[in-house]
């Protein structure tokens, strides 16, 4: 991509750090080919580990981080709210190395006046079901830092994401506020209650993308992907998906991705 | 029919409208908008030169009310006609 196209005042952001037990790095090479696919002359930016088919990579160091699903495993999360200081766009639409694209959804984002749009309701594909998950015991719907679309320089994004790193650096405080695991730092957390904060607590609505973001859990297998569709098992059976998707199960994915 | 493929029926199809539902967004003077039956009906009702609510119930401005009727009804067929065959596919 020529320095005039990079120079475009938008781009995808995709952080990458590859942990013990998963090769990130596969599976961002893997998410940069299906955005160059979907998402056209939009220029792409690792953050994290160097990948060889981003347009731009940037080195960042990055806290390690701890989840237990399925047993004790490290992260590396916790460098996600400082994208608005590193991004080199406008407009930045920063996503996960685990979310799939096989449409053009993102471009949409893209061209609107929206200064932050996020995810609040997520389509379960093993239960069937749309709907939201709360943080912690509250009331608050939690909202999905998978997806997250954002206008720099704003100052109220920016005092979003300044709230975003106190949440994260005093996320002890707040598991026991909002009755989080405080074993798991949850960007998803942070996000919420950092725009939950910026915004007074008052409505969110007007920062919401008008879709669900399509999950498959942890008990959903990679059968097989390709470039326009992706192959999920569980108990029921195989499901084909041809739509741009969050796979949580993501050793069964870099095993998909690798052979 | 057997459970199972019952219940592969319906999911398939409820992922269908997922993604019939996510294709249906579009951006329009800066908001989003769904090109569903009920945008469909309610354009031909907007104005020149008025604000009507997006998606995200954010004022937006139309100028030519002729283009947005436009736009939103070649989006609605557009994915109405991919719903028709994706759904014949699915169930037959």
């Amino acid at each position: 991509m020529s320095t005039k196209q990079l120079q475009h005042k938008k781009g995808i952001v995709i952080y990458n750090y590859n942990s013990p037990t998963v090769n990130y790095t596969a599976m961002t090479e893997k998410c940069i080919a299906q955005c160059r696919l979907y998402c056209p002359d939009i220029p792409i930016a690792v953050i994290g580990d160097k990948v060889d088919t981003a347009d731009i990579n940037i080195s960042h160091p990055c806290p390690s981080n701890i989840h237990n699903i399925q047993g004790t495993k490290v992260w590396y999360n916790l460098a996600r709210s400082s994208v608005y200081d590193l991004t080199p766009f406008e407009t930045t639409v920063v996503i996960d190395s685990d979310y799939m694209v096989f449409d053009d959804c993102l471009m949409s984002l893209f061209d609107s006046d929206q200064p932050v749009l996020v995810h609040k309701n997520y389509f379960n594909v093993l239960h069937c079901e749309s709907t939201n998950l709360q943080v912690g015991t509250s009331y608050l719907p939690m909202l999905w830092a998978t997806v997250l679309k954002f206008e720099k320089p704003d100052e109220n994004v920016q005092q979003m994401f300044s709230a975003w790193k106190q949440v994260i650096k005093n996320y002890r405080y707040y598991a026991v506020m909002w009755r989080l695991n405080r074993k798991m730092i949850r960007n998803d957390h942070a996000l919420t209650i950092a725009l939950a904060q910026t915004l007074d607590f008052g409505p969110n609505d007007h920062c919401v993308i008008p879709y669900d973001i399509v999950t498959c859990p942890q008990d959903m297998t990679v059968e097989h992907i390709n470039t326009d569709h992706i192959v999920m098992k569980d108990q029921h059976g195989k499901c084909k998906i041809t739509q741009s998707c969050h796979i949580l199960n993501k050793e069964s994915l870099v095993h998909a991705i690798t052979g | 029919m057997s459970a199972r493929r019952k219940f592969n029926l319906k999911r398939d199809l409820l992922l269908l409208k997922q993604r019939i539902d996510s294709q249906s967004v579009f951006v329009y003077n800066g908001g989003m908008f769904k090109a569903n039956e009920h945008l469909v009906a309610y354009a031909h009702t907007v104005k020149n030169d008025s604000y009507i609510l997006d998606s995200n119930t954010t004022p937006v401005y139309i100028e030519d009310a002729k283009d947005f009727v436009h736009k939103v009804t070649q989006k609605h067929y557009e994915i109405t006609n991919e719903y028709a065959d994706e759904y014949k596919t699915i169930t037959t």
